[in-house]
């Protein structure tokens, strides 16, 4: 099957997935068990939307939240790409690195936004750099796992044309691992939300963190589920945007 | 010795290779390996798998050090080696696979080497995804572009389906009559070997000996037609004689 078609039928499975739940929850809640204290039903969820609107000041929670994530994802990419030289010398030194997550792989992955909450409080800035770091961890990861996996044949064939050290990581190594350096930003898109919800969770910034947490405290739990549909909405539309970029930009396999 | 180097072949001296195995324990994979490549040839070096074939061609191409023995020249070669999975790199097209080893080449130069390689009208495609033949005659274009004394082949045909290794054998023969290019080609192969070469060193393992060469007498301006020739089957008769005597048969392939 075409790549382009693949990509196309796990979207249209995502998006018919979301709409099947809506469908089934409508089922349930409005006709089969309407008035259960367990969910609320659909119209309650509707009818609490002006309320997610204004009271809870979703516009620019959101605004704060969606530019956490996309500008740490633009400026951790950035920032790979301008040190991409450095990291693949660093890997070449110290090849032992990519075994660090081993040892990092039972600890809380929370206890850094605790730590971060600990330090600078309720620092918006705070925030941004908790985004950006983890994204730089992530890719500079992948970047780094990924040089083992370039052919030989390839560095050898631009040794014997007489390409530098540098010119041979720039224009072969970094180009084979995009590829896959791109699909773990495709992957960890969904895993950068998370973290930064949790993150304004715990640090009470003023992100759609905030708003979980004061919808539990008032034991709003529509706003609860409005929040997390518009929330899965836009996080495929984001997923969406990221696979079209690879595959226009990223055409290649590794 | 003096007499061998001469500014028409590069002259290969007492080659050896050594590693230390898993264990500790030294291991020689080239031993002693003494050969000649000159210019106006195509030479071949025939040795079964695992024998040390790439290393020694690595090493002729300047990418490896031997543990012993040297090469002589009487100046520097500029050798660009094309390895066992054709290098063309899939995030360029064919144009910039062709600048990436020289950035200045442009115009009549270019085109000269798309039409010889035949992907003339083919300047814009991406090598992904497609075949082993168009991602070898990418290799090759690339090299050409690099203006080499020699081009080493390290076994390019050995994922190619008949057909394909069929019309780059023939490619490959005639970029060496009209360009006046040598290669060096490492095989396991003796058909693809009496083929393309003019020259034919034989090779055994463990160590990686040079036990014997022949030098081809078939015409220098030879078609696919030749390998059906009695000339062609006692060439490769001799060879496998060869190596039925020195026990390096095993491995070896006869086939197109």
């Amino acid at each position: 099957m075409h790549k382009s078609s693949c990509i196309n039928n796990k979207f249209k499975f995502a998006f018919t997935s979301v709409v099947s739940f809506l469908f089934i929850y409508v089922m349930i809640f409005e006709f089969i068990i309407p008035g259960t204290s367990f969910l609320p039903s659909f119209t309650t969820l509707v009818y609490s939307l002006p309320s997610l609107w204004k009271e809870y000041d979703f516009f620019n929670r959101f605004l704060l939240t969606y530019t956490v994530v996309y500008l740490s994802l633009f400026l951790g990419f950035l920032v790979l790409y301008l040190k991409r030289i450095f990291i693949i010398k660093f890997y070449y030194v110290f090849p032992e690195f990519i075994n660090l997550p081993n040892l990092l792989k039972y600890f809380p992955a929370f206890f850094f936004a605790i730590l971060f909450t600990y330090w600078f409080q309720q620092n918006i800035l705070a925030e941004y750099a908790y985004g950006f770091l983890y994204v730089v961890w992530l890719l500079s990861y992948s970047l780094m796992s990924s040089v083992p996996s370039v052919p030989q044949e390839f560095i050898d064939s631009a040794k014997t044309m007489g390409k530098t050290y540098n010119e041979i990581i720039a224009q072969i190594i970094w180009k084979h691992s995009l590829p896959k350096v791109f699909k773990r930003l495709e992957d960890s898109h969904y895993l950068l939300w998370v973290i930064v919800l949790i993150y304004e969770f715990i640090a009470e910034t003023n992100g759609l963190g905030l708003i979980y947490k004061k919808a539990l405290n008032y034991n709003d739990i529509s706003v609860v589920l409005d929040l997390a549909v518009i929330l899965s909405f836009v996080m495929l539309f984001g997923k969406m945007v990221l696979s079209a970029i690879k595959k226009r930009f990223v055409f290649w396999e590794s | 010795m003096g007499e061998l180097i001469n500014e028409n072949r590069i002259y290969i001296k007492d080659i050896s290779k050594e590693y230390k195995d898993e264990f500790g324990f030294k291991v020689s994979l080239l031993k002693n390996i003494t050969l000649s490549l000159e210019i106006d040839k195509v030479t071949s070096i025939i040795a079964p798998e695992g024998s040390g074939k790439t290393s020694l061609l690595k090493i002729i191409a300047g990418i490896d050090n031997p543990t012993g023995g040297g090469i002589n020249y009487h100046h520097h070669f500029k050798n660009i080696c094309i390895p066992t999975i054709s290098s063309s790199f899939p995030w360029m097209t064919v144009v910039e696979n062709i600048k990436f080893a020289r950035p200045d080449i442009s115009g009549e130069n270019l085109n000269a080497i798309l039409e010889l390689i035949g992907l003339d009208g083919y300047e814009n495609h991406i090598p992904n995804n497609k075949s082993t033949g168009f991602r070898y005659r990418i290799s090759l274009g690339r090299a050409l572009a690099a203006n080499p004394d020699f081009i080493i082949l390290d076994e390019p045909f050995l994922n190619m389906d008949i057909e394909t290794k069929e019309e780059c054998y023939q490619l490959t023969r005639d970029i060496f009559l009209q360009k006046n290019i040598p290669f060096v080609l490492g095989t396991n192969n003796i058909t693809e070997a009496v083929f393309l070469s003019d020259k034919i060193y034989l090779m055994k393992k463990n160590p990686g000996e040079i036990i014997d060469f022949v030098d081809n007498t078939l015409p220098k301006n030879r078609n696919l037609n030749s390998i059906t020739s009695s000339q062609f089957n006692e060439i490769r008769v001799s060879i496998e004689e060869t190596f039925k005597m020195k026990e390096s048969y095993k491995s070896l392939n006869f086939s197109i």
